[in-house]
């Protein structure tokens, strides 16, 4: 067997905890020597079943078929110690010690790398924010990592492949399961211009203890973590505790006091995150860990609105919006303006691309 | 002897002759109804033994056998009662032809209580319209529904209280006066009515326009947003700024309420339009129309007005499901065994439905229903029923400084007179065609009757694109934007008309939607 079956064999072996497998990678060294260990070694340190439970997973054939099906299904994998097993991720205490993926798996290598993440349920503001960030992270040539989940994740990897740079996704699910399944179209595009990966073999359901393992791999592998939006109880606030855990920067949005979209962020804040107002702070830090000079040439500095002309009237609108979606009736009784003149002015703006509808009726701009 | 006496019966809308014949014969005393019966009709035989012996008749002990023909059409309801009573007091007496008033042309309807009163019955209104159509000269129906029969003009109306008192006025002994009815001051009367006036309600002024154009062009429209955002409110203000009824709609609405039985002895003409709120716990029959004899249903009810559905989703789906067809043909077709009933449903259907389970979505900090919860919720409505709603308009809660601002709101008769301007537009550019509205104009026949300029095509051509949208969608914004453009009595469409359509269109994809706010 080759060094990469027998730690496909070792990740595999079932009734085997994450501390335990932790144990015995420290005493052995490689699933070499667990492989060839025998009972009486194993039960130094394994009670008995676990023992048993080593020695009868060990199955050559069953290895080569799983690697052969990988293969097939054109999915790669890279192991602990492999070349490309990012080196990021061998700092972490709880190594996963396979890892599936399909794209480049050079991205996950780079030093270069933030992940943004945020809650499933969140606001257009929240939504835009991740966007936002996520794009001119991408623009100052820094992967974005995130977790493809509903929400947040979701928004910060369009972020990231509208300004056509580079972004990681972790699954919680197997390789090749896409939840949710809406972000079908997302998962190809990503697997395609970036990296996705996944600790967990083919075929596994997204099941709900997963996706807390999953988010060790999210800070792992990141220089920093941004927390975008967060209730008080969110998957996020358990990222942004690895992250620290594994000596990650925390990075977070503020929000108002009351948002219980906030409430999260705020909280980390409170505890000591860097609370971020602009991407450049963010591009700053990266680029200081590793010694180089930041491009500063991503920001824009709100919307160019000098390159396209406005009349006086859709200047009166524009004002009148902002980042909070705005009801259109609120705008009309704000601009002082006609129904029909209101809508037709914010159908030009709308169509010279400078807002946008998050929903039917509501208006913001676009950053 | 053998007596004859004509009396009609309802089959969907329309009315036919029943021809109720009485023979006393000798033989074993027996009382016979034929004539393939419903039993609410053969119970009419109990009836009327009863109501003639309170009359003071006694029947003698001998064969008594009544048929009502044609027999080969199945007779429900008891509006023959009082014919089936005249016809034995006749066959009984023996006056036949040389005492009673010409009874070859009279069409006697009623029903008897036990004591020989004339009770109301529904369906007046169609039975003495077919009545006269067959050449009937007179038409003797209960007192209380002698208000309703008098609306047909070319028969006279006799209302009878009771068994006794139609006896005498056929025997010459009683002379009752024919009932006029002044139909034009009836018609004249109040034809508007509304709950609530546009000026009754703070800001929205985006759904007011919307509800405006959907009025102008009987476009149907559906209404999103949270709870308690005064989407029942706004429907109901619709019927206010919709133009009042002409007197043919009036006859055409008040047959059908006629035969529902929501016509009271005073009400006797429907003068407003109606505005029909079903709970979302209706069935499909009573929603399209049905029954063994089928009546009409709601969207009959609503014909030429506003059927509004709160809380769409929560509805049947087979019975939403079920408008499809409706909504196309404007009426209602049940068929039965034996035959096939139309019943007109030409109603403006105007929907209103929460965004998620709990109802406050799109406000995210409130609404915590799962994505999956929100789609779920949202695809009850399906794209065929999506795709023949035109409008749809996304609404708020109001604003506390909008709500006790002391700003004027435009009132209904003001939006109503834009309203009649632009129906009389649309009237008179399809006077060669068999419709009234912009809605209704066939795709097949827009070529003919919408065009744009060459930068309006421009920009639909690119939204097209953009967008994605499909060959129905595109009619349905220049079907809009026609109507929007008559608003503003502009004969051709222009630029702003057609943004403001695609604002004010109904695309029923998630991705306009969105994710929430």
């Amino acid at each position: 067997m080759t060094e990469g079956q027998y730690y496909l064999w070792f990740s595999r072996i079932k009734n085997i905890g994450i501390r335990e497998r932790k144990m015995l990678m420290d005493i052995f060294g490689s699933p070499y020597n667990i492989y060839h260990a025998d009972k009486i070694e194993l039960e130094r340190y394994l009670s008995c079943d676990k023992a048993e439970a080593v020695l009868n997973s060990k199955n050559p054939e069953e290895t080569l078929k799983f690697e052969n099906m990988l293969f097939r299904k054109n999915i790669n994998y890279t192991y602990y110690s492999d070349d490309s097993y990012p080196n990021l991720l061998k700092e972490i205490y709880d190594i996963p010690y396979v890892l599936y993926y399909t794209g480049d798996i050079g991205l996950a290598d780079t030093l270069n790398t933030v992940g943004v993440v945020g809650a499933r349920i969140h606001s257009v503001y929240g939504g835009e924010i991740a966007e936002y960030f996520a794009r001119c992270l991408a623009e100052a040539g820094i992967t974005v990592v995130s977790g493809m989940a509903a929400g947040i994740d979701s928004c910060a990897h369009r972020g990231a492949l509208q300004a056509g740079g580079k972004t990681i996704a972790v699954l919680g699910s197997g390789i090749d399961v896409i939840y949710p399944r809406e972000n079908y179209g997302l998962y190809n595009d990503i697997s395609e211009k970036g990296l996705v990966i996944s600790e967990n073999p083919p075929g596994e359901k997204p099941l709900k203890y997963y996706f807390p393992l999953r988010n060790r791999i999210i800070s792992g592998i990141s220089r920093g973590i941004l927390v975008v939006e967060a209730k008080k109880k969110s998957g996020s606030l358990i990222t942004a505790d690895t992250a620290l855990e594994q000596g990650r920067e925390v990075f977070a949005i503020p929000g108002r006091i009351f948002d219980p979209l906030s409430e999260g962020t705020n909280n980390l804040i409170k505890m000591g995150a860097t609370p971020v107002m602009s991407p450049q702070e963010i591009i700053d830090f990266v680029y200081n860990i590793n010694n180089k000079k930041s491009q500063d040439k991503c920001i824009r500095e709100s919307v160019e609105q000098d390159t396209v002309k406005l009349s006086d009237d859709e200047m009166k609108i524009m004002d009148s919006l902002s980042l909070e979606p705005k009801y259109i009736d609120e705008i009309i009784s704000e601009c002082k303006v006609s129904t029909t003149k209101a809508i037709n002015l914010l159908f030009s703006l709308e169509n010279k691309k400078l807002i946008k509808q998050p929903v039917k009726g509501y208006y913001i701009i676009l950053l | 002897m053998y007596s004859k006496i004509y009396s009609t019966a309802v089959m969907g809308l329309d009315g036919i002759t029943i021809c109720v014949e009485a023979d006393v014969s000798n033989g074993l005393p027996m009382f016979t109804l034929v004539g393939y019966l419903s039993s609410s009709v053969k119970e009419a035989g109990e009836r009327v033994r009863t109501a003639l012996k309170n009359s003071g008749i006694n029947l003698p002990p001998k064969r008594i056998t009544i048929n009502l023909s044609p027999a080969d059409i199945r007779k429900n309801g008891s509006y023959f009662d009082l014919a089936i009573a005249i016809a034995v007091r006749l066959a009984l007496s023996g006056v036949y032809k040389t005492e009673v008033n010409s009874l070859s042309d009279t069409v006697i309807i009623g029903e008897l209580s036990l004591n020989g009163e004339v009770l109301r019955v529904n369906g007046v209104l169609p039975m003495v319209h077919h009545a006269k159509n067959s050449g009937f000269k007179r038409v003797i129906v209960p007192y209380t529904n002698r208000n309703e029969a008098s609306l047909i003009k070319g028969i006279s109306v006799i209302g009878v209280k009771s068994l006794n008192e139609a006896w005498g006025y056929l025997t010459n002994s009683l002379d009752i006066p024919v009932t006029e009815n002044d139909v034009e001051n009836l018609y004249n009367k109040e034809k508007l009515s509304a709950e609530y006036d546009f000026s009754d309600v703070k800001g929205q002024h985006a759904l007011k326009r919307g509800l405006e154009i959907a009025a102008a062009g009987f476009h149907n429209i559906l209404m999103t947003g949270a709870a308690g955002s005064g989407k029942t409110m706004m429907a109901k203000c619709l019927p206010g700024i919709m133009p009042g009824l002409t007197f043919e709609e009036c006859i055409e609405i008040t047959k059908i309420y006629s035969i529902a039985g929501l016509l009271t002895e005073r009400n006797s003409l429907i003068t407003k339009r109606p505005f029909r709120s079903p709970h979302h716990t209706i069935s499909r029959a009573s929603l399209i129309g049905g029954g063994a004899f089928p009546v009409p249903g709601e969207i009959s009810l609503a014909n030429k007005a506003v059927l509004f559905l709160d809380e769409f989703p929560e509805f049947n789906k087979l019975a939403i499901e079920a408008l499809r067809q409706p909504m196309e043909e404007k009426k209602a077709v049940i068929s039965r065994l034996n035959s096939v009933y139309t019943f007109p449903a030409d109603f403006m259907l105007v929907a209103a439905m929460n965004m998620c389970p709990c109802g406050n979505f799109p406000d995210r900090t409130r609404c915590s229903c799962s994505e999956m919860q929100i789609i779920r919720y949202q695809n009850k409505i399906s794209r065929p029923i999506m795709d023949r709603i035109d409008i749809s308009m996304e609404v708020r809660p109001v604003t506390y400084e909008n709500l006790f601002s002391d700003k004027k709101e435009e009132s209904s008769e003001k939006v109503r007179e834009r309203v009649e301007d632009a129906i009389e537009i649309q009237n008179k550019r399809y006077r060669y065609e068999n419709i009234r509205y912009n809605s209704q104009l066939k795709s097949s026949r827009i070529k003919n009757y919408i065009f744009l300029g060459e930068r309006e095509e421009e920009l639909l051509k690119r939204y097209f694109n953009e967008k994605e949208l499909s060959a129905r969608g595109v009619h349905r914004i220049l079907r809009l934007s026609r109507t929007i453009a008559d608003l503003g009595k502009r004969e051709k469409i222009t630029c702003d008309d057609i943004s403001e359509a695609l604002f004010y269109r109904n695309a029923h994809d998630r991705k306009t939607w969105g994710e929430g706010l």
